[in-house]
């Protein structure tokens, strides 16, 4: 049983994409990959952002919504996946491309093992909570402590000499473009998820894990799968937001605020929705950046962040998707 | 270094210190949890309020330990008001609402908090500040009457939960909601005193940490991890237990800054807060998750 997300997600459990849903579907994807071609930097900052945003908070996305298991450790993995990558290259020169794929195995073993022991224990609802938030800060710490991964001043991203893809240091459209592609990876993933039968058991478990331990379904093992994808999925946007940003530090990766930031696109969009984070994605970042123009005073945007939350908790507890849906003809349930 | 009996008894001596601080936030929280049901996640944001308190305080010219009679008297009327205003409308929701909710609350207070005094770290530095030469060992003053106060505070609130009206309703509300208002015990009221206790203690035990640490709007986080693994050690919605797993996260991260060194003091706690959801899940006090 999962007490956090128990009444929050089962909108999502029989989403029968309909060709109309499937047409939007395309239309959204052509509407975002012409996009860049139109607009100013700045506009193209904020696709980023929204991108990056979107695919994170989709990989949380399986384990906190389709799975119900609210994870406040996400960070850990989105840090191992840009701390693999860096520090792989800064220091071996191993090709970021590598770091990326190392990064992704180890912060999947990483989830295994730190899941097997979570959720044998039976950890659910607050408790997995603050236990994932437990993992994620001893990492932080040990990352900031250990001067072999650079300690609290984090690793500077060397600049390549020449412009090599398997670097993957690009220009900003190109990175549009790549976290473009996770964020479809991650959605088309997660459709795919709500209408199989790994979504299916996810859900049962997600409503009442002993009822869905009655029919048959193995709780610790599903939650495991669907943890280890999360995990895996995370890094490779860890390795590709520190190629962006050009440096990995514990604070930006590892932080608590990042934690909390992971699990709000798809708390505001729908939880255990495909296409909620994306929402939820749009949303918060032109909640912010209007809030940062408006006030242009440290702490607005985050006053502006806070205010969201509060707000979107009590009026819109299932998020926006399910409203938004309904308003598209065919396109859900 | 060498690890020479004063040494060690400092570093102890510190970590119970700091422990009588975690207790009294970690009975605050606790009281919240057992009663209201609620995971407040937006408990450290109370005790940056009494950060802040001090630092109005001493801008004015006044002491921070003489600040905390008019702050816990200021900060009792507005938890009052912040419970029927805000707390009330999500106490039935379903816990992830809550957690959202009270994230969002504790990010607006620091926000705020920012937008008024920057993020630019203060201190507040008492009359009492300074250190105290017992023999050979050196403990800070702050320290010695954080400790003192923190533990007479516990204690009265123990006290005020056992002995008073308002206390005993608090703990049948929490005990069983709907026989406690078969009873005539008024519901609402009850909690929104409950929130209105807990607020307190979390300002004050902020006041009283205040001359010792250095202030920055967000330095509760720190507080929040600490309360909540006190709590979890402690046995949730257990006062009693809350103090004693605040005793315990004090000496610990003692005992780690001696042993480990001052970097890995949090992953130390976090380590035993990991250890202890995964062994003894209840705490130490419990048998299963119930209040």
């Amino acid at each position: 049983m999962s007490e956090l997300t128990a009444t929050a997600g089962r909108q999502a459990v029989r989403p029968a994409a309909g060709t109309t849903g499937l047409v939007l579907a395309a239309l959204l994807l052509v509407l975002a990959i012409l996009f860049p071609m139109f607009v100013s930097r700045y506009w193209l900052a904020l696709g980023i952002t929204v991108l990056f945003w979107t695919s994170f908070s989709g990989s949380w996305n399986i384990i906190g919504g389709y799975a119900g298991q609210f994870s406040l450790g996400h960070a850990a993995f989105f840090a191992i996946g840009a701390y693999s990558s860096a520090w792989l290259y800064s220091v071996f020169g191993f090709p970021t491309l590598v770091g990326m794929i190392v990064g992704s195995a180890v912060a999947a073993l990483m989830a295994l093992c730190i899941g097997w022991i979570i959720f044998r224990y039976k950890l659910h609802g607050t408790y997995f909570a603050i236990g994932t938030l437990a993992m994620s800060e001893v990492l932080r710490v040990l990352a900031g402590a250990l001067p072999w991964f650079g300690g609290n001043g984090g690793i500077p991203i060397p600049l390549a000499q020449e412009r090599n893809w398997l670097l993957m240091q690009f220009q900003p459209m190109a990175f549009y473009y790549m976290f473009l592609a996770a964020t479809v990876v991650i959605i088309a993933l997660s459709a795919w998820i709500a209408r199989n039968r790994f979504g299916y058991q996810l859900a049962a478990i997600r409503d009442s894990e002993d009822v869905a331990e009655s029919i048959g379904i193995s709780p610790t093992r599903l939650k495991l799968a669907a943890y280890v994808i999360s995990a895996a999925l995370a890094a490779p946007i860890g390795t590709l937001y520190s190629q962006y940003l050009m440096f990995v530090d514990p604070p930006t990766f590892f932080g608590l605020l990042v934690a909390i930031q992971v699990v709000l696109p798809a708390v505001i969009g729908g939880l255990g929705t495909a296409f909620g984070p994306l929402l939820g994605a749009i949303v918060l970042t032109f909640a912010i950046e209007l809030s940062d123009r408006v006030a242009l005073r440290p702490g607005a945007s985050l006053l502006a962040y806070g205010a969201m939350l509060m707000v979107f908790s009590v009026l819109l507890p299932r998020g926006l998707w399910p409203l938004l849906s309904k308003m598209l003809p065919g396109a859900t349930r | 270094m060498g690890y020479d009996l004063f040494y060690i008894i400092e570093v102890l001596l510190n970590g119970l210190l700091a422990g009588g601080t975690y207790a009294l936030i970690a009975v605050s929280m606790t009281v919240v949890f057992g009663v209201l049901k609620l995971m407040n996640f937006g408990h450290g944001a109370l005790v940056t309020i009494g950060f802040y308190s001090a630092v109005v305080a001493v801008s004015w010219g006044i002491d921070p330990y003489l600040a905390i009679v008019p702050a816990a008297v200021l900060m009792a009327i507005v938890a009052l008001l912040a419970y029927y205003a805000l707390i009330d409308t999500v106490i039935s929701k379903p816990a992830l609402t809550q957690v959202v909710f009270t994230l969002g609350l504790g990010i607006v207070i620091e926000a705020a908090i920012e937008i008024i005094w920057t993020a630019n770290p203060r201190v507040a530095p008492s009359a009492l500040s300074g250190v105290l030469f017992m023999g050979d060992v050196m403990v800070s003053r702050p320290r010695i009457i954080g400790f003192v106060a923190s533990i007479l505070l516990a204690v009265g609130f123990w006290a005020l939960l056992r002995w008073t009206w308002w206390g005993m309703a608090i703990r049948a509300v929490a005990q069983h909601d709907a026989a406690a208002r078969l009873i005539g015990i008024p519901r609402t009221k009850t909690l929104a005193i409950a929130f209105a206790l807990s607020a307190v203690a979390a300002v004050v035990a902020g006041l009283l940490i205040a001359p010792s640490m250095t202030i920055s709007p967000y330095a509760g986080h720190v507080f929040l991890g600490i309360a909540f693994g006190a709590v979890v050690i402690g046995t949730k919605g257990n006062v009693m237990g809350a103090f004693v797993g605040g005793m315990i996260v004090g000496l610990f991260e003692a005992a780690a800054i001696a042993f480990i060194g001052d970097d890995f003091k949090e992953a130390a706690i976090f380590g035993l807060i990991l250890v202890f959801l995964l062994v003894r899940p209840d705490g130490l006090f419990g048998k299963r998750a119930n209040v």
